[in-house]
């Protein structure tokens, strides 16, 4: 690492990122110009539904595209001041598990079936930091392991991964990525394969152990409820592309993007009676058959018909609002759309799409 | 038991005239249509090298409900409680242990595979996953044509002519039926599983987990399309999910299921306001809310542990190992469903009462 560095600088910084695969249309870019930051100590959330590039961008970040198939064709991608696509192999190893750590959607798949639980915290430990002994790294997972809510984790922490339901084993993770004290947590859908009981557990682990270790998160989901509750800042994906950001405040009551709103309005609520949801009509683009223009063409609602939405793809430009950006020709009308929406949805959802 | 209606939007047929000339005999709204009666459904647990049966895992163990035609109710609950082996029992796509099912006057506990199928043509049944619930080399049209010639509903020419009208019905193109599963996305082949499920007219449809597998956008499209078929036809769904947020949209009534066992039914507005089982509880505190200033994390309920397993769950009140509320009564008794003063609501708790705040 540098010895000086600028406190201000973000701990990620992603820059027109392109990743193409082959497909058998011929080549796609499953992510396509995508630019977002973390700041130190902030989670960002990326949200969208499934395959819009969500995990790519995750899994491009770490260096760990499937090969062969999926490479980087374009961007940067700055971590903590350093160029991460110019970084060998064992160099990003080396980052991964120590300065930047993950979290997958699967935790009974993503631990080692044949090493016990402490086997597995205690060797991230000791790559990280050759001179723990054995017994010392043991020790350590066992603290660990305690920290995220493993009751008895002493004697528990010499047992397999299939005596772990999916809630611990995703603890036990937990556990695993805060151990060397990252700066950067990558959490892809963390919570997504358990039940809502375990998730809540889960999520509170996940921000005890954000506050401990002081980590930036990336946090990716499609589940909207999991974004108010955890994120600092939005990054909304649709086929491929970022379409808007914003602060979570801003983008549940004030969203500048028709899919965006889109979204929301399609969101039946656990906390209020909606008179009606308001589908997105269509489907998601498929990779390689992106819509010309503005991808979202073919579903929106704000575009009546307007010929400059197939015409002219809208870039990411910054609008009034400090630090938000949105990819929308028609961005201000945006204000009068959120309120028609909310009235045809019924009062109580202005708890949701409170306009302005 | 209550017996209320909710306003449900009339339960006429008219405007889907059935082209196979003949119009269902319709219950009333209201009317109660399936019935369930204390289900147990237990599976054998083999072990040793004989694989001989050493125990049971109860899977589901002690079941009721009534479901009023016209009506949806929720059946709730975390993975692995019951649900979808309650909907596969009811089916009788597997056999119960026991108990009683009965649809408009019909004890099909007690029918043969061969009085079933007559029967079983007013009870349709829609899966969480269209990818596998639909044969890969049949065309979507054919699948939904299947439950037509197996109740030998119309000759070829109607039966075509039903398809086309139930393409319509679900939001597909009427042209595209011989198309094959894997020329549609996931929320079209739901819409395809649903056209079949509705192609013998029924009165009732059990939808085990239909938008769980789709994306917030499809399953809006999807959940929005239920609500209009049930309108225009009548239907009554039993509706199965782990989403309590989807439950709280579509549902009548609202059934939680905790280990084999209905801890808490009632209406939904009552149980999404004021909930008397701490299980219940304490699910609907646990799901996030999609609004970032009131995200309710500070008031949550964080159950403490795991579910146990059906195959050896706790004495008395199943829920008593996660319950913050568990008294040495708990674990010695196990509590009875029953109806709270004031309420239509009924809970399975020994404290029930003095837990409404
Ligand atoms: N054929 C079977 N043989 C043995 N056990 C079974 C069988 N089918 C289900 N079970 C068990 O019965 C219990 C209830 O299962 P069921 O599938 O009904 O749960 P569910 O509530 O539908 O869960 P999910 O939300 O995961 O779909 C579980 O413990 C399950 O493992
Ligand atoms: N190894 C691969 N080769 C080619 N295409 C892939 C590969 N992995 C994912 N894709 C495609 O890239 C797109 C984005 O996928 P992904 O990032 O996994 O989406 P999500 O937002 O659901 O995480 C999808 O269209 C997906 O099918
Ligand atoms: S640019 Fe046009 S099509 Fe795209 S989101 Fe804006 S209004 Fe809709
Ligand atoms: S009966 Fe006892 S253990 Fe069961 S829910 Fe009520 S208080 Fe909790
Ligand atoms: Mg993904
Ligand atoms: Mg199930």
């Amino acid at each position: 690492m540098p010895a000086a560095r600028d406190v201000d600088e973000p701990v990620l910084s992603v820059d027109d990122l392109v990743v193409e695969v082959d497909t058998p249309y011929g080549r796609a870019r499953p992510v396509d110009e995508v630019s977002f930051e973390v700041a130190r100590g902030e989670t960002v959330a990326i949200v969208g539904e499934s395959g819009c590039g969500k995990t790519m961008t995750a899994l491009a970040v770490l260096g760990l595209l499937p090969k062969p198939g999926a490479r980087v064709a374009g961007g940067r991608i700055r971590f903590v001041g350093r160029d991460l696509l110019g970084l060998s192999g064992r160099e990003l190893r080396r980052i991964r598990g120590s300065a930047m750590s993950m979290i997958f959607q699967e935790p009974v798949s993503a631990l080692n079936p044949v090493f016990t639980i402490g086997q597995q915290i205690s060797d991230v430990l000791r790559a990280h930091d050759p001179a723990l002994t054995r017994p010392a790294a043991r020790r350590r997972a066992v603290e660990l392991l305690a920290d995220v809510g493993v009751p008895g984790a002493s004697s528990r922490v010499d047992e397999y991964p299939n005596q772990w339901s999916g809630g611990m084993c995703q603890r036990a993770l937990i556990a695993m990525a805060i151990a060397n004290r990252p700066e950067l947590l990558i959490a892809d859908e963390p919570t997504t394969a358990l039940d809502v009981t375990i998730q809540a557990q889960v999520l509170e682990v996940l921000r005890a152990a954000q506050r401990t270790a002081g980590a930036a998160t990336l946090l990716i989901t499609h589940d909207l409820g999991v974004v108010a509750e955890m994120a600092d800042r939005v990054v909304v994906m649709y086929g491929g592309r970022v379409v808007e950001t914003a602060s979570a405040e801003e983008i549940f009551s004030a969203p500048r993007h028709p899919y965006t709103l889109g979204l929301l309005t399609s969101l039946p609520r656990v906390d209020t009676d909606l008179r009606r949801l308001l589908p997105i009509p269509g489907q998601p683009p498929q990779l390689g058959r992106i819509p010309v223009g503005c991808s979202f063409h073919p579903r929106c609602h704000l575009r009546r018909n307007r010929a400059r939405c197939v015409d002219e793809d809208p870039a990411l430009a910054a609008i009034r609002s400090p630090g938000r950006r949105t990819a929308c020709h028609f961005h201000d009308e945006m204000r009068d759309e959120v309120t028609n929406v909310a009235a045809e949805l019924g009062a109580d959802v202005t708890t949701a799409v409170r306009g302005g | 038991m209550s017996r209320r209606r909710y306003g449900v939007a009339s339960g006429s047929t008219s405007g889907v005239g059935s082209p196979l000339g003949e119009t269902a005999d319709r219950p009333a709204p209201g009317e109660v249509i399936l019935e369930v009666e204390d289900l147990l459904v237990h599976f054998p647990i083999r072990s040793g090298l004989l694989q001989r049966v050493t125990g049971g895992l109860r899977a589901v163990d002690g079941v009721s409900f009534t479901l009023p035609a016209g009506e949806t109710l929720g059946l709730v609950g975390e993975s692995g409680c019951g649900k979808s082996t309650t909907a596969l029992a009811v089916m009788r796509l597997l056999d119960p242990t026991a108990g009683r099912i009965r649809f408009r006057g019909h004890d099909l506990s007690r029918y043969s595979r061969r009085q079933l199928r007559d029967v079983r043509r007013g009870i349709q049944m829609v899966f969480q996953d269209p990818h596998s619930s639909l044969d890969p080399r049949v065309t979507v049209g054919d699948s939904i044509a299947e439950p037509l010639q197996i109740h030998g509903l119309g000759d070829s020419a109607e039966v075509r002519e039903r398809v086309a009208e139930l393409l319509d019905m679900v939001g597909l193109d009427r042209t595209h039926a011989g198309r094959y599963p894997h020329q549609f996305s996931g929320g079209q082949l739901q819409r395809v599983g649903i056209a079949r499920a509705l192609a013998p007219d029924p009165q009732v449809l059990i939808l085990d987990e239909p938008v769980s597998a789709l994306d917030v956008s499809i399953q809006a499209q999807i959940i929005t399309l239920l609500q209009d078929l049930q309108s225009r036809l009548g239907l009554a769904y039993l509706f199965i999910s782990h989403d309590l947020s989807v439950v709280r949209h579509i549902c009548d009534r609202v059934a939680v299921m905790y280990l084999g066992r209905i801890v808490e039914a009632g209406d939904r507005r009552e149980i999404y306001r004021a909930a008397a089982h701490p299980y219940t509880q304490s699910l609907l505190s646990a799901v996030p809310r999609p609004d970032p200033g009131r995200s309710g994390a500070s008031t949550r309920i964080v159950l403490a542990g795991d579910i146990p397993s059906p195959a050896d769950p706790p004495s008395g009140c199943r829920f008593r190992t996660r319950c913050w509320k568990a008294e040495q009564r708990c674990a010695e008794e196990t509590p009875a469903l029953v109806e709270r003063a004031g309420t239509s609501t009924r809970s399975a708790c020994h404290f029930a009462a003095s837990l409404r705040s």
